[in-house]
């Protein structure tokens, strides 16, 4: 049973908004923290992207990036990788 | 369409069912996407996730999309045509002279035509190439289906004159950048036309034959109505900002006239620049310039044209004089002036018969001055001095842009004599 605060839409966003001035990564790791923040935390994580690049190497399978079309330094999704 | 798991094709490791629900699940989170042209992504990879994805729609919550592909990401942007789309802008580039393939213009008006428009409060289309008639036909359809929310429009190629119609008699249009000129449209109704609009920004010839239209229709309306009351404006008296790109127009009296009847400008930026063989085309006089600082005295940010290298342009430190007095709100200015007998036109302002009344007056808070091209002959030891004469004339002054050494010096200088 999560604390009641955390139930407090505003709240999270609020942390949620305030971690991503942190860098991405803190909303990585408060996704992993908490299921109940879990949602919160990747909906603002993910909320504004300036390429796919990272959307799809941090989710779909290294291999359909083994294209030499797509080298794999081109974005840092692999971070996330797994743990999203 | 089904969902494909677990094998390899075309080199490619398909994802497992689990890996696509993820990866949707991602997508469907985002609210903010720019697809840029180094997007590295390879077509075979978009192809795949079009393949697997059930409604052919990416990031279902997109609002703002920036599109700037390349022609082989053409045929897929219409995964992100979310129909929560509030922003859209789709904008591709083609090497000077090299044609844009068949397939990419297909693929271009497919993702136009498919577009919900109904709902976009900002709309920016540059096609790459203004030439294709079949481009420019559906552009102008998809203005046509621009609704109320419209606040910014942008498009780079020429319309119907039915969408140029439309968007006049857009409510909430705020922002518009066009390359058409006007349709045939009588003053009555060009008074009524453009109720928001405060932001024009004009590119090439022939969208300048909107100046002497606003003019006219704001003359028409003012010798009409009570001006005093905003909404009984006409369009050109609303205007906040007027930006001409992409112009070799000459910069002189009757250019100027129409501009001078939108007396709430606060931004001008005529970006038009003298050519190297046709002679300077600023043709502005000292005169010209009081005029101007008479009827526009709001402006904040004035660009008449970077100054060139022919110095013959008749304006004088004492435009800079008049600008200074009388444009109160005045950052940033562009303009030509002579730089002949600079260090001689900066005797003190007293000694000057033309400026002794406006010696008094406070000055504008200028900060930037920007002489381009603009020639400067003087020695070291008159550095100082013509430092100091600006300042006289623009107390605030902090940076002096032009491309010579010697206008470096004395942007350095006015740090020392402040």
């Amino acid at each position: 049973m999560p604390h009641p605060i955390i139930e407090i839409n505003e709240l999270t966003q609020l942390v949620a908004d305030l971690l991503l001035l942190d860098g991405r990564q803190s909303l990585v790791s408060l996704a992993c923290t908490c299921r109940a923040l879990e949602e919160q935390a990747l909906s603002t994580l993910w909320s504004e992207q300036s390429s796919l690049e990272t959307l799809i190497k941090s989710t779909l399978p290294p291999g359909i990036l083994s294209s030499p079309q797509f080298p794999p330094q081109v974005c840092n999704g692999d971070c996330y990788r797994g743990r999203l | 369409m089904g969902i494909v798991t677990g094998v390899v094709s075309n080199g490619y490791i398909q994802p497992t069912r689990a890996e696509w629900d993820r990866f949707r699940r991602n997508a469907s989170w985002m609210r903010r996407l720019y697809l840029k042209q180094n997007s590295k992504i390879p077509g075979e990879v978009l192809r795949m996730i079009s393949d697997n994805l059930p409604n052919g729609i990416l990031c279902p919550g997109l609002q703002h999309l920036a599109l700037t592909p390349k022609f082989h990401i053409l045929p897929f942007c219409r995964l992100f045509l979310s129909p929560n789309l509030t922003e859209f802008s789709l904008r591709c580039f083609s090497f000077a002279g090299a044609e844009i393939p068949d397939e990419a213009v297909s693929s271009f008006t497919s993702t136009i035509t498919e577009l919900q428009v109904s709902s976009l409060q900002y709309l920016q289309i540059s096609p790459g190439s203004s030439q294709i008639p079949s481009v420019r036909s559906v552009i102008s359809d998809a203005v046509l289906r621009c609704g109320p929310p419209l606040t910014e429009l942008s498009v780079s190629v020429p319309l119907s004159d039915a969408a140029v119609r439309h968007i006049m008699l857009l409510p909430n249009l705020v922002k518009w950048c066009t390359k058409d000129g006007p349709p045939s449209v009588s003053l009555m109704s060009l008074s009524d036309a453009f109720p928001r609009l405060r932001i024009l920004q004009l590119l090439g010839e022939a969208s300048l034959e909107w100046l002497p239209l606003f003019g006219a229709a704001t003359r028409h309306t003012s010798s009409k109505q009570d001006t005093h009351t905003p909404s009984h404006r006409g369009p050109g008296q609303k205007l906040k900002t007027l930006d001409c790109f992409r112009v070799q127009v000459r910069v002189d009296a009757a250019f100027i006239s129409p501009i001078m009847l939108f007396h709430g400008l606060v931004n001008l930026g005529l970006k038009s620049s003298c050519s190297g063989s046709g002679g300077c085309a600023f043709n502005l006089m000292d005169d010209n310039v009081a005029e101007i600082t008479t009827a526009l005295p709001r402006l904040r940010n004035a660009l008449f044209g970077p100054p060139c290298s022919h110095n013959s342009c008749q304006t004088t430190v004492s435009s800079l004089v008049l600008l200074s007095t009388r444009c109160k709100d005045l950052v940033y200015l562009e303009i030509h002036f002579n730089t002949t007998n600079l260090c001689n036109d900066f005797e003190p302002i007293p000694e000057n018969p033309h400026l002794r009344d406006l010696c008094a007056l406070p000055r504008c808070r200028l900060q930037q001055l920007s002489v381009s091209n603009a020639p400067i002959w003087i020695g070291e030891e008159d550095i100082g001095p013509v430092a100091a004469g600006f300042l006289r004339i623009f107390p605030l002054l902090c940076h002096i842009l032009g491309r010579t050494s010697t206008w470096v010096k004395i942007s350095r200088e006015l740090c020392n004599n402040r």
